[in-house]
C-alpha cells in the first residue's frame, strides 16, 4: 500500500474556489459598471448614477427622462442586461449541451437553432417585413428547425445522440444554403443579414429583455435543475439507467430547454458565436465537471464575457458583438486544444 | 473514521447478513427464467435459466457474441425480455419501482467513462443513485449524512479514500477502474453486476479488481460479472457458460471448464490444469 | 429634353475643344490597378455595373451594349437587353455567348480573372466618391470614342447641380440630418457619395468625417447627436427603438423613408447624380420646392 498521507494535490476544493468564484464575481460586476459607464458617447460616471438614480424615480412616477438620462436609462442599460441574459444563456446552454452528449465540441447552435434563426431572419429581412417582426420570424424559425432536427433523429421514442447530430448538421447546411440562396436574390440586403448572423446586441431594448427573459429563465432554470442527472450521464448511458436516471427523457428535456432559450436568444440579438463553446471549457478548467456548479458559474462567466466583448463592440472598430466573441473565442479554444495535448 | 471502520468491520464479519432479516434464501437470489431477449432482429439470449444467490460470485463467460452483455442488461432491467422474466429477490424485476431497484442493483458498464474534470469524491456520490428523484431527473431529497456516510464506505472498501479529492484525470487506468467499482458499490447493493470489469487493464490491476470484488462477495454481495479471461474466471464461485445465447453449462469452475465444453464453446483445444488448488486454462496451439 | 441636351453638346464641344476622337490602341490603369489596352473602339459591351450601364447610355452608347447585369433598370433600352447575373452570381457563360469585346466591371466580385482567360476584354470601373463619378465619365466617354459626349454629359451633370445648389447653400436653417443606408444601422460619412449629396442638399450630416465613409453607428451616438431630421427608415421602425422617440426629428415628425426611386438612385454614382440630388434636397428643405 502506498500509504494514507493526504495527497499534496487534493487540498479539498471548496476552500481554493471560493476566492476564484468571488473574483469572477467581481469581474462580472466591473464589467457591468464599465458598460454601463462607457460607450461611444462619454457620459461622466457622477451623471451615470444620477441617471439610474433618476430612472429608478421615473419608474415609479413615470416622469420623462431626457438628455444623458435617456442613454444610460434607455440604450445602455439594456443592452447591458440583454447581454447579461444572452452571454449566460448561451454558456449553460453550451455546458449542457457538451453534457447531454458527452461531446466538447457541442455548442448550443448544435441542432440548428442558428440555422433556422438566420433563415428565418433572412426571409424577413428579403422580403421587406417590419423590423419588429424579424425577432418573432427567427424564433418560429429557430424553433422549427429544432424540431426538424428531433423528428429526423427519432428512433420510436429514443432520440440516439449520434442521429440528434447528424441530423442538426444536416437541418444547419441545408437551412444555410437556403439562407445563401435568398442572400443572393436580395443583395442588396446582404449587409443586413450579414450583420443578423454576427450577432449585434444594438437595438435591445426594455421591451426585448422582457421578451426574452422568460425563455431564458425557464430553459436556464430546467437545466439548472437536471444538474445532477447530467452528472450521472456523464457515466455513460447504461450506468446513468442502472441508476434510475431515464437518461431518453432527459436528453429531451435538455434538448428543448436549451433549444428554447437559445432561440430566444438567437432571434433577439442574431448569432454571438464561441460564447457557448469556449464558456463551459473554461470553467470546467477551474470549477470542474459538476454540472451544479459548471452551470451557474458558466452563466456569471459568460454574461461578464457578453457585457464585455459587447463594450468592445461599440467602443472600437469591432463593431459587431459576434466579431469580438469570435476572435477571443476562436484563438482561446486554440490554446485549450494546445493545452490539452501537452498534458 | 474509526466508525466507518467498525461498520465495515462488522459487515464483513457477518457472514450471513440475511439473518437480519429473517427471509427464505430462494428470495436472496437475482434469476432469470426462460429468457428471451432480442438485441435488434438478432436472439441474442435465448431460453437461458439461471440462479445468482448473494453472497456469490458467479462468473458469465463464453465467446464474443455469445449473449453475456444482453443477459447482463436483461438482469439489469434495461432491456426488455422478448420472453420468460428476471425475478430479484423473488419478485418480478418489472415490478420493482425504478428507485428501488436502482438501489438493489447495481452496474459495472465495460469501459465506464468517467468525467475527466470531476473529483473522484463527487463521481462515487453519483453512486447514492437517482431512483429516488422526482421523475429519476431533479434530486428531491437532500443528501443526509447517510448518504455522506454509504459514499465514504464505498471509497475506504476499494481503498480509494486516500485520493478522494484528486481529479479523475491524474489517475491511473487500475485506480480508475476501483472508483468505478466504489462508485457501484455507494448505492449499498444487494447484487452488483459488471461487464468486463478487468478489461484493458494490466494483470495486476485485474487480479486487484476480482480480489476487492470477492470481499464484497464476502459480506454478502451477490455478483455477476461478464469474465473475458478463463484463468480469472476460475477464481469465481460459479460460472455460466453461454453459447450462441444459450447456457451450454453452469455449475462451478471445476464443472464447466473442462476441455469438451471449452472445445464446443470456442473451438480451441485446451488443457485444463490444477495448480496450488486453482484451475488452470491452457490453450494448445 | 432633346433639345436640352443637343444645346449641351454644342455647348460642350466650344468649350472643351481638346475633345476629339479616341485613337485606338488605348492603355488605362483600371480600378483594379490593372494596365488594360483596348486595340480598337469597342463595339459589343457588357455592363456588369447600373451606373456604367447608364453612364454609357447617356454619352450615346447605349447602342454598343449587348448585355447588362440583373440590377440595371435604366434607361429602358438598356433594362431590356440580355442579362448576365448580378455581383455574387454572375452568369460567366452568357456573357462570353454574347461575343463582347469589352465587359465593364466593378472592383468588387471575381470576374476579371474568368472573363480575361475567356481572351475577353475587361476593364473594372466603379466610381465611389462624388468626384469620381466625373472622372470615370469621363474616363468611359474616352474608352467607347465618346469623350466629346461625355464631356457635355459632365457639364451638365454640374450645371444641374449648381441650380439645386443655389437653393440649398443659402438656407439659413441647415437641419442636423441622420441618412440611414441599413437598419444595421449603416450610415454614411460626409466624404461619401451620399454624404456628399446630403450636405449639398443642405442638411448638417451628425456623421463626423471621422467615422468613415460607412460606418456602422452605435445607436446611443445617434440619440446623442439629437437629429433634427433621420432619413431613410420609417417613423414607425424609428419609434419602436429604444430612446429615439426622444429625438427632435421624431419629436417634429421629420422622419422620412426614401422614395423607392430615390433610393435606387442615390446609391448609384451615375448620370442621374443631379436627380439624386434634387429628390433629397426636396427631403431635407421641402419649402424650397414647392
Amino acid at each position: 500500500m502506498l500509504s494514507t498521507i493526504h495527497d499534496p494535490r487534493s487540498i479539498p476544493p471548496p476552500r481554493r474556489l471560493l476566492p476564484r468564484t468571488l473574483a469572477l464575481l467581481a469581474v462580472l460586476l466591473a464589467s457591468i459598471v464599465l458598460a454601463v459607464g462607457l460607450g461611444s458617447v462619454f457620459i461622466p460616471p457622477s451623471e451615470v448614477l444620477g441617471a439610474l438614480w433618476r430612472g429608478l424615480l421615473s419608474l415609479g412616477s413615470g416622469a420623462e427622462l431626457s438628455g444623458n438620462d435617456i442613454i444610460v436609462w434607455q440604450i445602455r442599460l439594456p443592452r447591458v442586461v440583454m447581454g447579461l441574459i444572452v452571454g449566460a444563456c448561451l454558456s449553460v446552454c453550451g455546458a449542457a449541451f457538451q453534457g447531454v452528449f458527452r461531446n466538447p465540441l457541442a455548442d448550443p447552435y448544435l441542432l440548428g437553432v442558428a440555422s433556422g434563426g438566420a433563415l428565418g431572419a433572412t426571409v424577413g429581412i428579403v422580403a421587406g417585413w417590419p423590423r419588429s417582426s424579424i425577432p418573432l420570424s427567427a424564433l418560429a424559425f429557430a424553433l422549427a428547425a429544432v424540431g426538424t432536427t428531433l423528428a429526423l433523429s427519432r428512433e420510436g421514442r429514443r432520440f440516439p445522440p449520434t442521429r440528434l447530430i447528424l441530423a442538426g448538421v444536416v437541418v444547419g447546411s441545408v437551412l444555410s444554403a437556403f439562407t445563401t440562396f435568398l442572400i443572393l436574390r436580395g443583395e442588396d440586403r446582404a449587409r443586413q443579414v450579414l450583420a443578423y448572423t454576427l450577432g449585434d446586441l444594438g437595438f435591445s431594448g426594455w421591451r426585448d429583455v422582457v421578451t426574452v427573459l422568460p425563455y431564458a429563465v425557464i430553459g436556464c432554470g430546467v437545466l439548472m435543475a437536471l444538474a445532477r442527472a447530467l452528472d450521472t450521464l456523464q457515466l455513460g448511458d447504461l450506468t446513468a439507467r442502472s441508476l434510475g436516471v431515464p437518461v431518453e427523457r432527459l436528453r429531451l428535456l435538455v434538448v428543448l430547454a436549451a433549444s428554447a432559450a437559445t432561440a430566444a436568444a438567437v432571434a433577439y440579438v442574431g448569432i454571438i458565436g464561441f460564447v457557448g463553446l469556449v464558456v463551459p471549457h473554461l470553467v470546467r478548467l477551474v470549477w470542474g465537471a459538476g454540472h451544479r456548479v459548471l452551470l451557474p458559474v458558466s452563466a456569471v462567466a459568460g454574461a461578464a464575457l457578453l457585457v464585455l466583448a459587447d463594450l468592445l463592440s461599440r467602443t472600437t472598430i469591432l463593431s459587431q458583438v459576434g466579431v469580438v466573441t469570435t476572435l477571443l473565442g476562436g484563438p482561446f479554444f486554440l490554446w485549450l486544444l494546445a493545452r490539452g495535448r501537452s498534458d | 473514521m474509526t466508525e466507518i471502520q467498525d461498520i465495515q468491520i462488522q459487515v464483513a464479519q457477518t457472514p450471513e447478513p440475511q439473518t437480519a432479516e429473517p427471509q427464505s434464501l430462494e428470495h436472496q437470489t437475482l434469476e432469470a427464467r426462460a429468457l428471451h431477449v432480442r438485441a435488434g432482429t438478432f436472439a441474442a439470449v435465448q431460453d437461458v435459466n439461471a440462479t445468482f444467490p448473494a453472497g456469490v460470485f458467479t462468473a458469465v463467460i463464453g465467446p464474443n457474441g455469445a449473449g453475456k452483455s444482453t443477459l447482463l442488461r436483461a438482469l439489469l432491467g434495461l432491456s426488455t425480455p422478448e420472453r420468460g422474466e428476471v425475478r430479484l429477490l423473488g419478485r418480478r424485476l418489472a415490478d420493482w419501482p425504478r428507485a428501488a431497484r436502482a438501489q438493489t442493483l447495481a452496474y459495472l458498464a465495460q469501459g465506464e467513462g468517467l468525467p475527466d474534470t470531476a473529483q473522484v469524491r463527487d463521481v462515487v456520490a453519483l453512486g447514492r443513485g437517482a431512483g429516488a428523484w422526482r421523475w429519476g431527473l431533479i434530486p428531491t431529497r437532500p443528501w443526509t449524512d447517510a448518504d455522506e456516510l454509504a459514499v465514504t464506505d464505498a471509497l475506504t472498501r476499494t481503498d480509494t479514500l486516500r485520493f478522494e479529492h484528486r481529479r479523475v484525470s491524474e489517475l491511473s487506468g487500475g485506480e480508475r477502474q476501483r472508483v468505478s467499482l466504489a462508485r457501484a458499490l455507494a448505492s449499498q447493493p444487494r447484487f452488483l453486476l459488471l461487464d468486463e470489469p478487468t478489461n484493458h487493464l494490466d494483470l495486476a490491476y485485474a487480479l486487484d479488481v476480482v480480489r476487492y470484488v470477492r470481499c464484497e462477495v464476502a459480506g454478502g454481495l451477490g455478483v455477476v460479472a461478464v469474465l473475458h479471461d478463463l484463468n480469472l474466471a476460475a477464481r469465481a464461485d460459479a460460472l455460466l457458460l453461454l453459447h450462441e445465447g444459450r447456457v451450454l453449462a453452469a455449475g462451478s469452475p471445476a464443472e464447466v471448464l473442462t476441455p469438451a465444453l471449452l472445445h464446443t464453446a470456442y473451438g480451441i483445444q485446451a488443457q485444463v490444469l490444477r495448480h496450488e488448488g486453482r484451475l488452470v486454462v491452457l490453450p494448445q496451439g | 429634353m432633346k433639345m436640352i441636351s443637343a444645346f449641351a453638346l454644342t455647348s460642350a464641344l466650344a468649350l472643351f475643344a481638346s475633345a476629339s476622337a479616341t485613337t485606338y490602341p488605348i492603355t488605362i490603369t483600371d480600378d483594379l490597378g490593372r494596365k488594360v489596352t483596348l486595340k480598337a473602339e469597342p463595339k459589343r459591351i457588357i455592363s456588369v455595373l447600373p451606373s456604367s450601364s447608364e453612364t454609357l447610355c447617356a454619352i450615346g452608347a447605349c447602342s454598343k451594349l449587348v448585355g447588362v447585369d440583373d440590377y440595371t433598370d435604366y434607361p429602358q433600352q438598356a433594362a431590356k437587353l440580355p442579362k448576365v447575373g448580378g455581383l455574387y452570381n454572375p452568369n460567366i457563360e452568357a456573357m462570353v455567348a454574347l461575343k463582347p469585346d469589352l465587359v465593364l466591371i466593378s472592383q468588387y466580385g471575381k470576374l476579371a480573372e474568368p472573363l480575361t482567360q475567356a481572351g475577353i476584354t475587361v476593364i473594372a470601373i466603379n466610381p465611389e466618391t462624388y468626384d469620381e463619378v466625373f472622372g470615370k465619365t469621363l474616363l468611359l466617354g474616352r474608352l467607347v470614342n465618346r469623350e466629346a459626349q461625355a464631356k457635355a454629359l459632365v457639364l451638365k451633370m454640374r450645371q444641374d447641380i449648381a441650380r439645386i445648389e443655389i437653393l440649398t447653400k443659402n438656407v439659413v436653417r441647415k437641419p442636423t440630418a441622420y441618412l440611414e443606408i441599413d437598419p444595421t444601422p449603416y450610415s454614411i460619412g460626409p466624404n461619401s457619395f451620399m454624404g456628399v449629396l446630403l450636405t449639398k442638399a443642405g442638411a448638417r450630416n451628425i456623421i463626423p468625417a471621422s467615422m468613415g465613409d460607412f460606418p456602422k453607428v452605435d445607436p446611443e451616438f445617434i440619440v446623442k447627436a439629437n437629429p433634427q431630421l433621420i432619413l431613410g427608415v420609417d417613423a414607425k421602425t424609428v419609434a419602436a427603438r429604444p430612446g429615439w422617440n426622444t429625438t427632435s426629428a421624431v419629436k417634429t415628425g421629420r422622419v422620412v423613408a426614401l422614395p423607392a426611386g430615390l433610393d435606387t438612385i442615390l446609391s448609384r454614382p451615375g448620370p442621374r447624380l443631379p436627380e439624386a440630388l434634387r429628390g433629397l434636397a426636396r427631403l431635407v428643405h421641402p419649402e424650397l420646392f414647392k
